[in-house]
C-alpha cells in the first residue's frame, strides 16, 4: 500500500524541495492528493489558495485545506511568509469567509499527523500543509514544490 | 436524499447494484410478457423503489458537505438616560446560525444560511427566522464564479459578517456606516440582503484584487412586497466592490451601491445611491486599524438628501487572546440640516477563551445633535457583555 518517498517522486525535485525549505527557515511541506495533478506551485498561487482565492487546481479539482498542527511554529511561519498573517489573523479571515459565504469549508488543523496524513491521502484535491515525521507518504500523496 | 446521506459506502453500493439488478430483471420479465402475481408485485416494488431511492442519484454524500455556525448571547444595559438603549438591562439570546455548503460537483457550490435570532418562537410571534442566504455559486473559469440566488450586499467591511459574531472584535457592527437607520437616516445606505446573480472573481499575483458584481431586484419601500420573489419596479439595483493588497496585512477597497426603490402603497420612488472606502491594515505586532467612509443620497422628487458616515477602529492583539479595541463612529443622516449629527465612541476588549469562543466587554458612549431623529439630542452609555462561539 506505501512506496517509499524515493520511488514516488523525482530525485531532482525532492532535493530542489529541501533546498527551498532550508532556504526559507522552516521545515513545512506541502503534501497534496494526486488527484490535483499538480507537482509545483508559484508563491503567488499558494497565498492565493491559503487565503481561498483560489479554490481549484488546474484541472478544476476543488482544493481542501489542512494543517498537521495549529501550535506548531513551522506552520506558523509557512502562514506569515506566505499570507502576511499570523495564525489567528489567518483563522479571523477564513472565520469570516466562511460566514460571509464567500467560502465554502475553513482549513482543518489537525493535531494527530496520523488523521491528517489520512484525510490527504483519501481527500480529492487536499493540500495539506505540515511536518510529517513518517518518511514514507501514502501512495495517493505527493509533495508539492514550491517554484 | 436523507437516507442517503447517512447509509454508508457499503449500503449505497447494495442500493445501486440492487436497482440496477431490478432494471434488468424487468425488462427480462416485461420481455416474457408472463402477466402473474408475482411479476405485478416485482413491478410495484421496483416502482416504488425507484421512487424511493432512484432521486439519490443527485444527493450529495457527507464528504461534499460542511456545516459551520455560531451561537451568539449578549447582555446589554444603558446609563444616563431614561427612554434610550436597554434601560432594564437584558439578557439576549441573540442568535444561533446554522451555515451549510454542499458541493455536488467540483465545480458547483450550493451556500446557505439559516438564523434563529432572540429566542425565536413562531407560536408567540418572538424573534426572528431567516434565510441570511441561499444561493448556487458556479465556477466558469479559474477564479471566475456565477451566483444566483439571495446573497448578502457585498459592501464595506461589515455587511456580510453583521450577524456572524465570532468574526468581530466588536459586539455590535458600525451604527453608522452599516445600520444607519438606527442612528438617525430614514433609509440604509444600502439593505442587508439581494435577490439576484453576481459576478465574483480574483487574481493571483503577488498583490492580488477580488472583485464581486451584483445585479438584483434591490429593495422595497413598503412592507407588502418581497424583493426575494418580485420586484415591485423594473429599475435593478446595482453594486460591486473591490478589494486590493497592496501590502501584506493591508486591505483597501472600495465599493458602490445604487437603486430606485419604490413604495407600491404610496407610489412614490427614492432613489439611493451610495459609495465607499475601506482599509483594513494588521501589523506583525498585532497592532490594526479599521476604517471605512460611506457617502451617498436618498433622491426624492422635492430634494436630494446627501448623507456620510465613518467608522474607525485601533486594536491590539496581546498573546492571541486579549484584543482591547477603541471604535469611533460618526453619521450625518442629512448634510444640510444643523446639528442632527450622531456620534458613538467604544471601548472594550475581545477575549479570546477557547479557540474560535469569545468574551466581549465594552462600553458605547453615545451622543447627538438635537435635530437626530433617533437620538434628539441626548447623550447616553450603553454597557454591552457578549458570548460568542464558531464552529
Amino acid at each position: 500500500m506505501f512506496r517509499s518517498r524515493m520511488s514516488i517522486f523525482k530525485p531532482h525535485a525532492f532535493i530542489l524541495a529541501l533546498l527551498m525549505c532550508s532556504v526559507n527557515g522552516y521545515s513545512s511541506e506541502l503534501l497534496v492528493n494526486e488527484s490535483s495533478n499538480t507537482h509545483e506551485i508559484s508563491a503567488p498561487k499558494l497565498k492565493s489558495i491559503l487565503l481561498g482565492s483560489t479554490t481549484a487546481w488546474g484541472n478544476g479539482q476543488h482544493i481542501a485545506l489542512c494543517f498537521f498542527s495549529s501550535d506548531k511554529p513551522e506552520i506558523e511561519s509557512m502562514v506569515r511568509r506566505y499570507t502576511g498573517k499570523n495564525l489567528r489573523s489567518f483563522k479571523r479571515h477564513w472565520t469570516k469567509k466562511i460566514f460571509s459565504g464567500n467560502a465554502s469549508s475553513m482549513p482543518l488543523f489537525y493535531k494527530r499527523e496520523s488523521k491528517a496524513m489520512l484525510f490527504v491521502e483519501s481527500k480529492d484535491g487536499a493540500l495539506c500543509i505540515g511536518s510529517p515525521k513518517d518518511v514514507s507518504l501514502p501512495k495517493s500523496v505527493l509533495k508539492l514544490v514550491i517554484q | 436524499m436523507s437516507f442517503w446521506l447517512v447509509a454508508d459506502s457499503h449500503t449505497r453500493a447494495m442500493i445501486k447494484s440492487i436497482t440496477l439488478h431490478s432494471f434488468g430483471l424487468t425488462e427480462i420479465m416485461v420481455s416474457f410478457k408472463s402477466y402473474n402475481v408475482f411479476m405485478y408485485m416485482w413491478l410495484l416494488f421496483v416502482v416504488l423503489f425507484e421512487a424511493v431511492f432512484c432521486s439519490v442519484a443527485y444527493a450529495v454524500s457527507w464528504d461534499d458537505v460542511t456545516l459551520n455556525g455560531y451561537v451568539s448571547a449578549e447582555y446589554e444595559q444603558s446609563f444616563g438616560t431614561d427612554t434610550l438603549g436597554d434601560v432594564n438591562g437584558s439578557f439576549d439570546m441573540d442568535l444561533v446560525d446554522l451555515v451549510f455548503n454542499f458541493r455536488p460537483t467540483d465545480r458547483l457550490r450550493i451556500a446557505t444560511d439559516f438564523t434563529w435570532e432572540h429566542g425565536s418562537a413562531s407560536e408567540d410571534g418572538r424573534g426572528n427566522v431567516a434565510i441570511e442566504y441561499a444561493f448556487a455559486e458556479y465556477a466558469i473559469f479559474g477564479s471566475t464564479k456565477v451566483r444566483v440566488g439571495k446573497m448578502f450586499t457585498h459592501f464595506g467591511i461589515y455587511n456580510e459578517i453583521h450577524t456572524a459574531k465570532p468574526a468581530t472584535l466588536t459586539v455590535k457592527e458600525p451604527l453608522s456606516t452599516n445600520k444607519n437607520n438606527k442612528l438617525g437616516s430614514t433609509i440604509r445606505f444600502y439593505p442587508r440582503w439581494l435577490n439576484g446573480v453576481a459576478l465574483v472573481g480574483a487574481t493571483t499575483g503577488k498583490r492580488p484584487f477580488s472583485y464581486i458584481i451584483q445585479v438584483s431586484n434591490g429593495d422595497t419601500l413598503d412592507e407588502e412586497s418581497n424583493p426575494y420573489e418580485e420586484d415591485n419596479n423594473s429599475s435593478k439595483a446595482i453594486n460591486g466592490r473591490l478589494l486590493y493588497q497592496p501590502l501584506d496585512g493591508l486591505q483597501l477597497g472600495a465599493s458602490y451601491y445604487m437603486d430606485t426603490m419604490r413604495d407600491s402603497v404610496l407610489g412614490h420612488s427614492v432613489d439611493i445611491k451610495s459609495s465607499g472606502i475601506q482599509a483594513e491594515w494588521e501589523l506583525e505586532s498585532g497592532f490594526g486599524l479599521e476604517f471605512e467612509y460611506v457617502s451617498g443620497t436618498e433622491g426624492y422628487q422635492a430634494r436630494d438628501i446627501k448623507r456620510d458616515a465613518y467608522t474607525l477602529m485601533f486594536y491590539q492583539r496581546f498573546n492571541d487572546r486579549y484584543t482591547p479595541y477603541l471604535r469611533f463612529e460618526t453619521l450625518d443622516p442629512d448634510k444640510k440640516m444643523e446639528d442632527d449629527n450622531a456620534s458613538i465612541i467604544i471601548w472594550g476588549v475581545n477575549i479570546l477563551i477557547d479557540e474560535n469562543m469569545f468574551v466581549k466587554l465594552e462600553v458605547d458612549d453615545f451622543s447627538s445633535g438635537v435635530n437626530n431623529v433617533s437620538l434628539g439630542g441626548e447623550s447616553y452609555s450603553e454597557f454591552k457583555a457578549s458570548l460568542s462561539i464558531g464552529f
